[in-house]
């Protein structure tokens, strides 16, 4: 069996006529040349620079295959991953949730609460009933990387959120992705969130896995942000240690417009997450939020850029890492202020602790600055808890264990703060503790009460 | 006369090799309060952080007994569990760490060291609630990290807060007036004097006379040189408001 | 070429000559002193220099096999630098000294330009006939004074010669320190150094001996003849401390399009080197037409404990540079440091940093860099902090700013750090800003007129780095800074 390139040359030439659209232009056009792009330019390797500290060959050796198979027919599989490993408390509007990329639709529905105006649905049908409405935002663009373009040639459903002008929907529209079952399984869901001018919405994707086989989760969320409009997107990466995960976000944000982007990483064999912010508006904002925690064999590589192309543009970043075991972390930020985009404000900071002697970072902050009115700063670390702090606790009376595991779990739970979704950071925090040998001294922590 | 809590008998200390404390000797009998004053540079936070176990504190020289046992070789959390409280000048900023979350971990370490049963969630947020108002703090601090973005103030009730939750044998305030306004500084007082008991010690480093005006002292110290220059009652500290300092350098050079 | 000062005094004339630069003739020319070979580049040119310079076989091979070596490698374009194609069958590889028929007379026949420039760097009188190139014997007493300094040195057993000079004196130390902290493949420009240098500096300052004045007074003087590709090595044995000072703060009178040096430092158990740059090569007109490429490959191996290697550059000169002063941080306790101001104007492009490698334990290092970018310029920091598994308690902090004058230019910063060992300590910050108006105004409702606000705050956010430069420089560094922003606020 062939693999690389030309396994995926094969899959797509079996699948492609009968995905969802097939026989709509605009989505045929984009999916083959998405795929000519893909085995035009192959895998990734460390020669390219945004690749140096990840190396996708392994990856590139397996042939994951891709089955969409019908939507609403996932639940005849596998049973549905435990209910405790979704998130608590989230009260969602709307919950989908997706089986290697394919709806489940027994396991999603709608809560009453949900405005008319806020449409939350399955992809797949949007490209077969009303491809016009999503043909703006999927026709170009997701040409990032080898796996954006992977995606977007096996673009086969996902998920279609559209938040109406000016409605306010004030609960989460949850969305859960589970990798299941068997060996090399790939799924390349899509996720396409529109905020219409002046709305409001928080979107969460959780991404999940169980299974010993090896898989690859390759999602793609294309997010547009309307003028004024608010977008809290906020993903949760859970996948178990067999599944690579390749995913990248690519958002827009309109004059006004505010973005706040929450990343979480704890699971995955290798993640490499990406994320693309154009900020096309004047006065637009985007809030970055990110927390990457790599134990055992994980490699995780978080890379980020923000476009600032209008004036006005507001950029502020946080991203932390906790390197445990022979895990290894990749960190590349990298804000561009374009041409006239005075005024413009970013900042961006990446801390890491290292808590093994074979764990390992590399980090890599960039500013690329073309215009002279402007505010910028980038700040990356690599160290250790900081001995005043350590004392200070020690002064009170915790014991040296368990002011270190205090001061670790505070230099995590400090960005867990800033995402501003309680449900989250309670999931988060204990996933946590149970995770890392450096939290085993932690206080107990009764988190009802915040204490 | 019973036996001193503190007993600091001819203390040298050098921070990088240069000598900060060159013989210090001090006894502090439970139920006193005493004053440690001087010039700023005198070795008076030196002072209060070799005793709580700071690092980076040589003793080049001496002992310091606490209770009848050598202080010096015990950890900074040892000593807290036996009842050692230094409220520090400068309260370092934890960002991550939520304040009461830190403060109930605190009170239980030291409850478990006394053989005392530890506070459950309920129990300590009634506690602290009932300290909280004792020291006029916003509520809302306890749900920050801990000092982070804390005014420098808050910072100070904050260290008082943790003093009265933790009731600690021998309190040691480094500064803990200096930067607060009038009211504050009543509210500090309160604080330190609600502590006050025959079983009990307070060491009161500060700059400002009008603060032992609020915490009277038994026993004034004016620290000079790494030395102590002189000893008195709170007279003492009247005639260093009046007189100042200078008056000790010619001393020291007669 | 030079071969050294004392034959300088000799047969003054060609040696003069030499300071001036170089002609483009074709064909060979019998006299070997005043060959010049044809342009074009393959093992009989490089095996021809090697013959040319009389040095011995190890080095004529050491050459080959680097010429073997570039023949296989590409030029470099990650940093993403526009840079027009280079033609290296185009350049000769060996020139005659220019002759004296055609350099200046006197400094009536100078550029008055270049004289006004020297004028506002405060550059002494006798200096400017020098670095402008004066073929005349005005010079002489800079030479014998330099030379009484070279005296002192030898009385102290430090060796301070040419290039040439030290591979037939002391073939021993070339062979033992040549390529061993730059090899010979490390990157296309240092294998096509290695290939065809034609001359620089060997310093070697033995064991204990705290070399007794900075090496630079004599240098200002001898710096004119480094030419295209030179080649630098300083050696500080056990203890041995030493701070050298390369470059001039005047713009140099250089035709050569092309320069791609190398710099080997290497410092043993307790040594320190200080090594500092200005570089002010010529940047090119308003319109970005001509100007060198500086293309310079710089490192230091602090290879014993204790050792300590320090950078500190100035760089306004140059249409393109491409340079990342580096140190091996082997010894345990060894310190690198790297101080930069990059300065681009106009079209100028700089992509400049440093390399810190913590091998040894404890090592530290510190990077500032201040760049500032008018005109329609482009200045990047591009720099890399590696800490390696055994380097445990290794520290690192870097503090890079960017200074933005004019909407047209760009600022660019490019850290890396990899860090294997959790006891590490590795900080990194960066700012870009566009110079303070209210800081201008402050000053300019204090009477100073615009300019001079401008300069001021320029030289104060340069401060970190002029510090590290011996005193007369820093001045000079100041003024050259002025010089080289000169329009750049309206």
């Amino acid at each position: 069996m062939p693999t690389g390139v030309e396994h995926y040359r094969q899959e797509w030439s079996a699948a492609h006529a009968s995905l969802p659209g097939a026989r709509v232009g605009w989505i045929d056009r984009a999916r083959r040349e998405a795929l000519d792009r893909f085995c035009g330019r192959g895998f990734p390797t460390p020669r390219d620079e945004d690749w140096k500290y990840t190396n996708v060959r392994p990856l590139e050796r397996r042939a994951f295959r891709f089955d969409p198979g019908p939507e609403g027919g996932a639940e005849g599989g596998a049973e549905p991953l435990p209910s405790a490993r979704r998130l608590d408390g989230l009260d969602a509007a709307a919950v989908l949730v997706f089986r290697n990329g394919v709806l489940a639709s027994s396991h999603s529905g709608t809560a009453g609460t949900v405005p008319d105006a806020v449409r939350v649905e399955s992809l797949a049908g949007m490209l077969e009933s009303d491809p016009e409405r999503v043909e703006p935002f999927l026709s170009g663009g997701g040409g990032h990387n080898a796996f954006s373009d992977l995606n977007r040639a096996f673009l086969a459903g996902g998920a279609f959120v559209s938040i109406g002008r000016g409605v306010q929907c004030d609960a989460p529209v949850e969305l859960v992705f589970e990798s299941v079952g068997e060996s090399d399984v790939a799924s390349h869901p899509l996720v396409l969130v529109l905020a219409e001018a002046d709305s409001a919405a928080t979107i969460v994707e959780h991404h999940l896995g169980a299974g010993a086989g090896t898989k690859l989760a390759n999602p793609f969320t294309r997010i547009a942000v309307g003028e004024r409009a608010a977008v809290e997107h906020h993903l949760l990466l859970e996948e178990d240690e067999s599944t690579w995960h390749t995913g990248n976000v690519e958002a827009s944000v309109a004059a006004g417009g505010r973005l706040g982007s929450n990343a979480v990483q704890l699971g995955g064999r290798l993640v490499r997450y990406g994320i693309d912010v154009s900020l096309d508006g004047a006065g637009a904002t985007v809030i970055l939020n990110g927390l990457y925690v790599a134990r055992g064999r994980q490699h995780v590589d978080f890379h980020t850029r923000v476009d600032h192309r209008e004036p006005g543009g507001t950029s502020e970043q946080v991203y932390k890492g906790l390197l445990d075991g022979h895990g290894r972390g990749v960190f590349n930020g990298r804000v561009l202020v374009h041409l006239d985009a005075q005024h413009s404000d970013a900042s961006q900071s990446n801390h890491n602790l290292l808590l093994s002697p074979d764990a390992e970072i590399d980090t890599k902050p960039q500013l690329e600055i073309f215009a002279d009115d402007v505010k910028c700063s980038h700040g990356a670390t690599v160290g250790q808890l900081d001995e005043r702090a350590v004392h200070y606790l020690r002064s009170r009376g915790l014991g040296e264990d368990t002011a270190r595991a205090l001061l670790t779990f505070g230099f995590a739970d400090d960005v867990l703060a800033r995402m501003g979704l309680p449900a989250l950071r309670r999931h988060v925090e204990r996933g946590l503790a149970g995770a890392l040998p450096a939290l085993a001294g932690l206080p107990p922590m009764d988190s009802a009460n915040g204490i | 006369m019973p036996s001193p809590l503190l007993e600091i008998s001819d203390l040298h200390v050098a921070v990088d090799g240069d000598a900060i404390l060159k013989g210090v000797s001090l006894s502090v009998q439970p139920g006193e309060v005493h004053a440690v004053m001087g010039p700023n540079g005198s070795g008076k936070s030196s002072l209060c952080h070799v005793l709580a176990g700071g690092n980076g504190y040589d003793v080049t020289r001496g002992s310091v007994a606490y209770r009848g046992e050598d202080l010096l070789a015990l950890e900074p959390d040892e000593r807290a569990k036996q009842g050692i409280f230094l409220a520090f000048q400068y309260p370092v900023e934890i960002p991550g760490v939520n304040n009461a979350y830190f403060l109930k971990a605190a009170v239980n370490a030291v409850r478990r060291a006394r053989g005392d049963e530890e506070l459950d969630a309920i129990d300590f947020m009634q506690l602290m609630r009932e300290k909280v108002k004792l020291v006029d703090m916003d509520e809302g601090l306890l749900r920050r990290p801990l000092n982070e973005g804390f005014s420098g103030g808050e910072k100070k009730r904050n260290e008082i807060l943790q003093m009265m939750l933790l009731e600690p044998r021998l309190a040691i305030l480094d500064e803990t007036d200096s930067g607060l306004d009038i009211d504050a500084l009543r509210i500090v007082a309160d604080g330190v004097n609600a502590l006050r008991s025959p079983d009990r010690a307070i060491v009161v480093v500060t700059h400002h006379e009008r603060f032992l005006e609020y915490v009277v002292p038994d026993h004034v110290h004016v620290l000079f040189e790494g030395r102590i220059a002189r000893s008195g009652g709170r007279t003492l500290a009247r005639e260093l408001e009046e007189r100042g300092y200078g008056h000790l350098r010619a001393e020291a050079a007669a | 070429m030079t071969e050294s000062l004392q034959e300088a005094r000799v047969a003054p004339s060609n040696d003069i000559e030499s300071l001036i630069g170089r002609e483009y003739e074709q064909g060979f020319i019998t006299d070997i002193e005043s060959e010049t070979l044809p342009p074009g580049i393959d093992e009989g040119v490089v095996a021809r220099v090697s013959e040319i310079k009389g040095e011995p076989d190890f080095m004529r091979e050491w050459r080959l096999e680097a010429y073997r070596r570039w023949r296989e490698m590409k030029a470099p374009d990650w940093a993403k630098l526009s840079i027009a194609p280079i033609d290296y069958q185009a350049i000769s590889y060996y020139s005659a000294p220019k002759s004296k028929e055609d350099a200046p007379k006197s400094l009536d026949e100078v550029d008055p330009k270049l004289l006004e420039t020297y004028e506002k760097l405060g550059i002494p009188l006798e200096e400017r006939a020098v670095l402008a190139g004066v073929a005349v014997d005005a010079v002489f007493d800079s030479v014998s004074v330099a030379t009484t300094f070279k005296e002192r040195l030898a009385s102290e057993g430090i060796i301070f010669c040419s290039f040439s000079e030290a591979v037939r004196n002391h073939p021993d130390l070339i062979r033992e320190y040549l390529g061993s902290v730059v090899p010979r493949s490390d990157n296309f420009f240092a294998a096509l150094n290695s290939a065809v240098f034609t001359d620089g500096s060997f310093v070697y300052v033995p064991r204990g001996v705290r070399c007794p004045m900075e090496l630079s007074t004599y240098f200002r003087i001898n710096a004119a003849n480094t030419g295209q590709f030179e080649r630098t090595l300083v050696i500080a044995d056990e203890g041995s401390y030493v701070s050298y000072l390369e470059g001039c703060t005047a713009p140099m009178r250089d035709e050569n399009q092309l320069h791609a040096a190398v710099v080997e430092l290497v410092a043993l158990e307790g040594a320190t080197i200080k090594y500092a740059t200005v570089q002010n090569w010529y940047p090119g007109d308003e319109n970005g037409v001509g100007g060198i490429y500086n293309f310079v490959t710089k490192r230091g191996d602090c290879r014993g404990a204790r050792s300590k290697i320090s950078w500190t550059q100035v760089e306004t000169g140059s249409a393109i540079t491409w340079k990342y002063p580096s140190c091996v941080l082997r010894g345990d306790d060894s310190v690198g440091e790297f101080y930069s101001v990059a300065v681009t104007h106009h079209h100028q492009q700089a992509d400049t940093g440093t390399k810190m490698i913590h091998l040894g334990r404890n090592t530290r290092s510190n990077i500032v860099s201040k760049g500032i970018s008018a005109g329609r310029s482009r200045n990047a920091y591009r720099g890399l902090v590696q800490v390696g598994r055994d380097a445990a308690s290794a520290r690192n902090y870097t503090q890079c700013d960017s200074l933005l004058m004019g909407d047209r230019c760009a600022a660019h910063t490019f850290p890396y750090m990899e860090v294997k060992n959790p006891s590490a300590r590795v900080e990194h910050e960066a700012t870009t800003s566009k110079i303070g108006e209210d800081q201008l105004f402050y000053c300019m409702s204090r009477g100073l007129s615009a300019e001079d606000a401008v300069s001021m705050i320029v030289s104060g956010f340069c401060k970190e780095v002029f510090n590290e430069l011996p005193m007369e420089f820093a001045v000079e560094a100041r003024n050259l800074l002025n010089v080289s922003l000169e329009g750049a606020i309206g």
